[in-house]
Parts: structure tokens; C-alpha cells; sequence
């Protein structure tokens, strides 16, 4: 069976764990990088705690990229409570 | 007196009963415990029943009443609180494996506050873990909603909405990070209030996150609500974020007048997942509005999409560092649904945090514009009561998947702090016909204006007089 080189190149980026961006592919987040990102919180999550984070990171990817996006002018500062309590 | 007759009073007819000693605060305590054991194997909206504590203060009431100590129009009414409500001396479990056997040595402000007033615990509410979301069978089962025990009385203060229902209990405490207070009141046919964050102290109650959590009351009337903030709202040494903002004389909204009041009904986004029988019963509970001398006024809430993002950003950061060290040490404990959401948390950036929080300036900034050409807006409470198993059957996936985002109604006012409440405006058609709500949201510290407007509708509908069967 013939492979494509998309196939082949998606196969790669997960298996490798690395997060190269395949054509027409959704940006995959390797378990790799969730490891070594749980272990410098500390956290030190199990890989099959991991699988499960991965799972719901890469689900809401889209969501986040909507906020990363908007843009923000520089003089507005973070809020934690209302404005004119 | 029967109790059947006693068990769907409002504080007005209970308090009056109460204080000229035509009714006993024992028989009253006694009417309800007898409701909770009738109906509570079926509902599931108690956790803890604290009868003898009951019994206690209802006699100490009693006594109170007779000697003429009347402390007010909660004195001798039952109360429960959702079960993330510190207690002193009464379990305190918030849902949750983790901490259910937890009897905390303190009182939480809000109960504190109405103990004080003379209402009388009668019980700890049923809830989803920690206040977390949608979809968890919960430490003690779910809640069932008393229009339908196949359907779901949503969360997270599910027991609360469900108690209310019920006729288990007349007034309850909840608490909304996103919509846990109104969704419920929607599901159950009852009316629920969020605050303006620091209204009501958060002290004592568990935290889900700091920035977005709110305290509130739940009952099955507009002017059962304002009773109750009046007496917990204000500020509050406890609490840092309690605000020290003057408390009014909320009966005095209770005035049925609304002619004037400028209602501002969103173009766009709010309505996009609203089922055509909801958007119907909006549409007629905005029109008797009109009819009452209301005027309506178009108006367009800017970047609201972002809403949703932000929230979830910022609650699943706030819980994920609340909950840090409970997850390190006995994760295994957690509902499968929170521990995965709270470990999703720890993977969120410092930078997007702060984005969401950038966000949040830009929300409020708009709700003030918002504000400026209309005097209230009105919002959908989301839809009918979903079906239990649809959302239990979530936490059984290895790796779930993600839960339909909560409805961005329910989260502009905890992202932007402003008050909103939530009461009955109709039924689906059905089989089974289940109670539909309208929100209604104002400026920060104006929640007067929700009572005028939710008491006034209440006084010519009456959708909130209806009782549930309890047959299904």
C-alpha cells in the first residue's frame, strides 16, 4: 500500500513527538512536550494522565487561538474584581 | 394547618404565620424534615439532613417568638446551603471524596449571616464536585429534577434548585462561577440570583476561583431572593473582596412599577444555541414586559464570543493552583470529569491568563457602554433541563470528550462581575414539560432593579406557582 506523504509526515510528528505543523493538519501537541512541560511545573503527571490532557489541549486549541488573537491596546491593564466597586 | 399547605409559602405568608404564633417554627422544621424524608430517596438534593439541629433552633425560635424576640422575616424559616458552605460542627463535604468527612471548626459568612436572622439549617445540599461543571455522578449520586427524575436539574447547585422544586426546602444558598446558580434555577423552575461580585461574602466558601466565583440566593420567588440578600450582603472583614458598598432597603423594589425601564435585547450571538420553544417564551415574557410600560431597546454586546475562552481560562487557571496540592497528594479521589479539567489547568500559560484577564477590562468596559441605553439586559438562561444519562455518561470515557461549553449568557456576568438573576417564564410543551427561564442582568450593585423587574413579572404570570408531580 502506497503511503502519502502527508500520511507519512503526520505519522512522523506523532510518533516523534514533535510538533511540526502537517499541510492541512490540526497542530499536534506531542506528549513529549507535555512531559517535559509537567515536569518543570512540577507536576510530573503520568503519560497516561498525560494522553488524557493531550486530548482535551488539542480540542480547545481553536478556542484559545481566538483569545491569543484579539487584539488588546496596550493601555488596558488586567482586571481581577468589577470596575467601579 | 396542613403541611401540604405550609411547604410552598413564601416568606411573606410563612413569616406572618411565624410571628403572630399561628404557626410554630417546630412544626414547621417538622413539616419539611417529614417532606425531605418522603422525597429525598427519589430527588438525591440533600446530603446531610441535620434534623436534631434543626429540631434545636426551631424550639430555641420558638422561644425567642414567644418572648418577643422577632429578629425579622427569616426568623424560623428553614434554609440549606449548598454543601460548599462551611458549617461549624456540621459535615461539610463539597461533593467530594476528598473532603467528605470534613466538619469544619468555623461558620461561613453567608450562613452565619443568616442564622443570625433566625433561619434555621435544616441540611446540606447536594452538588457537582467542588462546584466543577456538568456531567459527574457526584459523591452521593446526582440530583434528579423534580419535573422529570430522568432529567437533569443542572449544576452545579443542583440539590439547591432541585430542594426548591421539591417543596423540600423554601429557601436555599448557591453559588454561580458560571452560570451554577442560574442554570439550575432554570432547570427547576425557580429563581436564582447572582450578585455583583462582592456583594455577598465569599468567606468559608470553597473556592473554585477567586475571580469569578459568586455567592447567592436561591427561592422559588423574586421577593423570597431579596429577603435573603438583604440579609447576607454587605461587606465583610473576612473577605477582602466583599465590597463596602451600602446595602438598600430591597422591598422597597418589590413595588410591581416598571413602567420606564428600558430592557436592551441583544442583536446578536446570545441567541445562537437557543431552541425555537425557549427563544418563543422570551419573546412572550419581553412581551408582557412591553405590555407593563416597558421600553425595548436593541442593543449589541461587542466581543462577547471571547467570553467563553476567557472563562475558561481563567477558572480552569484559578482552580488548577486552588486545587494544586488535593490533586498532587489524593488525585485518585477526584471525579475522573475535575481531575481532568484541573490537570488541563496546570497547562495553561501565564501569558494567556493575563490575556484573559486584559479581556476582562475590555468586557466590562463594554457592559458600562452597554448600560448606557438601557437600564437591564436580557439575556436566554440557556434550555431546557437536559436528560441525566446524557451527562453521566461522560464521566465513564476514558478521556472525555469536551463538554458543550456553558452558555456565554451565563458567563459575561461572572467575567464582568455584574448581577443577574434567572426566574421561570414558561414550559416546554413536552412530554415531559419542563420549566424554561429568562436572565436578566444590570449595572454592578444594582440588584434592586432585578427584583423590580423579576417581582413585577411575577406578579402577572404564574409560571413560579407551578409544583412539580414527582410521579416520573
Amino acid at each position: 500500500m502506497a503511503v502519502s506523504r502527508r500520511r507519512l509526515l503526520r505519522s512522523l510528528a506523532l510518533t516523534a513527538g514533535c510538533s511540526t505543523v502537517v499541510e492541512g493538519a490540526e497542530p499536534a501537541i506531542s506528549l513529549d512536550a507535555l512531559r517535559n512541560v509537567s515536569a518543570a511545573h512540577g507536576t510530573n503527571l503520568s503519560d497516561d494522565r498525560l494522553r488524557v490532557v493531550k486530548a482535551v489541549l488539542e480540542q480547545r486549541l481553536s478556542q484559545l487561538q481566538a483569545l491569543r488573537d484579539f487584539e488588546v491596546d496596550d493601555t488596558v491593564a488586567p482586571t481581577r474584581g468589577i470596575l467601579d466597586k | 394547618m396542613a403541611a401540604s399547605e405550609i411547604l410552598f409559602m413564601s416568606v411573606d405568608e410563612l413569616s406572618l404565620l411565624l410571628k403572630t404564633r399561628k404557626l410554630s417554627p417546630v412544626d414547621l422544621v417538622r413539616a419539611f424534615l417529614d417532606r425531605i424524608e418522603a422525597v429525598n430517596p427519589r430527588v438525591n438534593a440533600f446530603i446531610t439532613i441535620a434534623g436534631d439541629h434543626a429540631l434545636e433552633q426551631a424550639r430555641q425560635a420558638e422561644r425567642d417568638i414567644a418572648a418577643g424576640r422577632y429578629h425579622g422575616p427569616l426568623h424560623g424559616i428553614p434554609y440549606a446551603p449548598k454543601d460548599l458552605a462551611a458549617t461549624k460542627g456540621i459535615r461539610t463535604t463539597n461533593g467530594s471524596k476528598v473532603t467528605e468527612n470534613w466538619v469544619p471548626d468555623y461558620e461561613s459568612t453567608v450562613t452565619a449571616r443568616l442564622n443570625q436572622a433566625g433561619a434555621i439549617l435544616i441540611g446540606k445540599l447536594n452538588l457537582l464536585e467542588f462546584a466543577m461543571g456538568s456531567g459527574q455522578k457526584g459523591l452521593v449520586g446526582p440530583t434528579r429534577n423534580p419535573w422529570d427524575l430522568t432529567y437533569s436539574p443542572s449544576g452545579s447547585s443542583s440539590g439547591s434548585g432541585a430542594a426548591l422544586a421539591a417543596g423540600m426546602v423554601p429557601l436555599a444558598i448557591g453559588s454561580d462561577t458560571g452560570g451554577s446558580i442560574r442554570g439550575p434555577a432554570k432547570s427547576c423552575g425557580v429563581v436564582g440570583l447572582k450578585p455583583t461580585y462582592g456583594r455577598v461574602s465569599r468567606f468559608g466558601v470553597t473556592t473554585l476561583s477567586w475571580t469569578l466565583d459568586h455567592v447567592g440566593p436561591m427561592a422559588r420567588t423574586v421577593a423570597d431572593v431579596a429577603h435573603m440578600l438583604q440579609v447576607i450582603a454587605g461587606a465583610d472583614p473576612r473577605d477582602r473582596t466583599a465590597a463596602a458598598v451600602p446595602v438598600p432597603d430591597y422591598h422597597q423594589s418589590l413595588n410591581g412599577n416598571v413602567g420606564g425601564l428600558r430592557i436592551g435585547i441583544p442583536t446578536e450571538h446570545f441567541f445562537e444555541h437557543v431552541h425555537a420553544e425557549t427563544e418563543a417564551a422570551l419573546r412572550r415574557a419581553i412581551s408582557l414586559l412591553k405590555e407593563m410600560g416597558t421600553e425595548l431597546v436593541d442593543v449589541k454586546v461587542r466581543n462577547a464570543t471571547l467570553c467563553g475562552p476567557a472563562s475558561s481560562i481563567i477558572l480552569g487557571s484559578e482552580a488548577a493552583v486552588f486545587h494544586a496540592k488535593r490533586l498532587k497528594e489524593k488525585g485518585d479521589l477526584f471525579d475522573p470529569l475535575v481531575r481532568e479539567r484541573l490537570e488541563v489547568g496546570t497547562f495553561n500559560s501565564a501569558v494567556d491568563y493575563i490575556k484573559a484577564l486584559r479581556l476582562r477590562t475590555v468586557l466590562m468596559e463594554e457592559m458600562q457602554r452597554v448600560f448606557q441605553s438601557c437600564d437591564v439586559l436580557m439575556l436566554p438562561a440557556g434550555n431546557a433541563a437536559p436528560k441525566l444519562d446524557a451527562e453521566i455518561v461522560r464521566t465513564d470515557a476514558a478521556s472525555n470528550p469536551p463538554l458543550p461549553p456553558r452558555p456565554d449568557s451565563f458567563n459575561i456576568a461572572n467575567v464582568t462581575g455584574i448581577p443577574a438573576i434567572v426566574f421561570p417564564c414558561g414550559f416546554t410543551t413536552g412530554p415531559p414539560a419542563l420549566p424554561l427561564g429568562i436572565q436578566f442582568c444590570a449595572r454592578p450593585f444594582d440588584e434592586g432593579i432585578l427584583f423590580r423587574i423579576g417581582h413585577a413579572y411575577q406578579s402577572a404570570t404564574d409560571w413560579h406557582t407551578r409544583r412539580p408531580s414527582l410521579t416520573a
